[in-house]
């Protein structure tokens, strides 16, 4: 069965028609070709599906389409920097060398980017905690830490884009 | 893709008790962490889902006179950041914090973790040692049940078909004075489904020497999260002490009957009981400890 949903993805208001049996990750990809947004497990245990939802980092994998139906959406493709250069999170994972087969990269960037959004500052030691919903199968795990730090270090620059 | 016949999406209460009324197939959810891998893993069959995560009378943590309200639908990511909660139950902000990892706590629920029925479930222990009042409502009538008589084996609820867990009460005289611990132990920090899980609450008497009130549940260690009520009425009084803990390792497996599983055998969860509860109880003796202080 098709239900219209309205929403606000990546800033653009849309009307789509969703089955009601897709989950929110079915709609990104294969519908909005929102490919970075990673099919992982499945079943809420390795995060390379995480989207943020009205600003919250959620598994797309096991959220209804339908229950998306006038929030707002943010994926990786929506993030942008200064004059279109790379999100300042983003740039922070290159510089850190935090990406290696890059499929979990993805995910751990939304988680990082509400990490971000609370205005705290956190010891690596908490973001461990944070990005805890996260697997990365390459072990990349100190890069990850190294760079999510950084960025909540140069909060400012991410702050004035 | 799920296999769901039709979702739901009431915005109110009225609106999802005549749903109730008129699906007889429709399960209501609100997080989905639980219910929407049970359906991809075919344990449920097709059936129709009633999402509630847009009814806002199931929003919402309240400090009343007397008591506190915890409203069914908030996740747990709100009870960690919940002011109310941080102030005067921390137990259950220590809880919330043991649930699966920052994704799912963003979108699961107390009210479903509490009604998925799961003998591991985090936050039944210490809502057992609060002495937490469960509010369900149907589309005619409501009661109140006490969270100790509302399981009764695994997945098991008294909760009917047509109703829903509205609110979750616990009263000021139950955790007012009272030092609380949870302790909970699995293979690994983050999601992880507990081996065994354990709260306790200690009420110390007035000259602080001796235990005037004790509460001790535990998770996984019957069919169903259970109240130590023997193991409490023999220390209920006792002086601070060895011998108290003594009397626990003495007397709390009498009151468990474990199982053996793929995370842990009867023998590890056994020598679980004995030691977490004497350590949640020693925490919990603290804590009250540091109340008493402050008066």
């Amino acid at each position: 069965m098709l239900e219209i949903i309205n929403c606000n993805v990546n800033g653009n208001d849309i009307d789509i028609a969703v089955d009601v049996r897709e989950s929110l990750l079915d709609v990104l990809r294969n519908k909005l070709g929102l490919t970075s947004v990673k099919r992982g497990c499945e079943e809420g245990e390795c995060g390379a599906c995480t989207v943020l939802v009205d600003g919250r980092a959620i598994d797309s994998c096991c959220y209804l389409a339908v229950c998306a139906d006038k929030k707002k959406i943010l994926t990786v493709e929506g993030l942008k920097g200064k004059n279109g250069l790379l999100h300042p999170v983003q740039q922070a994972f290159i510089d850190e060398a935090a990406v290696q087969c890059g499929f979990c990269t993805p995910g751990f960037i939304m988680s990082a980017l509400e990490i971000l959004n609370t205005g705290e500052i956190y010891s690596k030691e908490k973001i461990k905690e944070l990005i805890s919903g996260h697997l990365c199968r390459c072990t990349g795990y100190e890069n990850i830490i190294n760079a999510i730090h950084k960025a909540i270090m140069e909060r400012e620059k991410y702050e004035n884009c | 893709m799920f296999d769901i016949k039709n979702v739901y999406r009431p915005e109110t209460l009225d609106e999802t008790f005549s749903i109730l009324k008129t699906d007889v197939d429709a399960l209501p959810y609100m997080g989905g962490t639980d219910v929407l891998i049970k359906i991809k893993q075919k344990s449920n069959v097709s059936q129709s889902l009633i999402y509630l995560g847009d009814v806002k009378e199931l929003k919402g943590i309240f400090l009343h006179n007397g008591y506190i309200s915890i409203k069914s639908g908030e996740c747990f990511f709100n009870l960690i950041k919940n002011p109310i909660i941080q102030n005067n139950i921390p137990i259950l902000k220590k809880v919330s914090k043991c649930v699966g990892s920052p994704q799912i706590r963003n979108v699961a629920t107390i009210g479903g973790n509490i009604c998925n029925g799961a003998v591991s479930a985090d936050s039944v222990p210490a809502l057992l040692v609060l002495k937490a009042k469960l509010l369900l409502k149907n589309a005619d009538s409501e009661r109140i049940v006490p969270i100790e008589k509302f399981f009764f084996g695994p997945g098991k609820t008294v909760k009917k078909r047509e109703e829903l867990l509205i609110q979750v009460d616990i009263m000021s005289k139950d955790y007012k004075g009272y030092g609380f611990d949870y302790i909970k132990f699995g293979q690994r920090n983050v999601m992880e489904i507990a081996t065994l899980g354990c709260a306790a609450g200690v009420k110390l008497s007035n000259n602080g020497t001796n235990i005037s009130d004790i509460r001790i549940a535990l998770s996984v260690a019957a069919p169903k999260a259970i109240r130590c009520y023997a193991t409490e009425n023999e220390i209920r009084g006792l002086e601070i002490g060895e011998e108290i803990f003594k009397k626990i390792k003495q007397s709390i497996l009498a009151e468990t009957s474990v199982r053996e599983s793929f995370r842990a055998s009867k023998e590890l969860r056994n020598q679980l009981i004995r030691e977490l509860s004497c350590r949640a109880v020693e925490n919990a003796i603290n804590r009250a400890r540091d109340i008493e202080c402050w008066k």
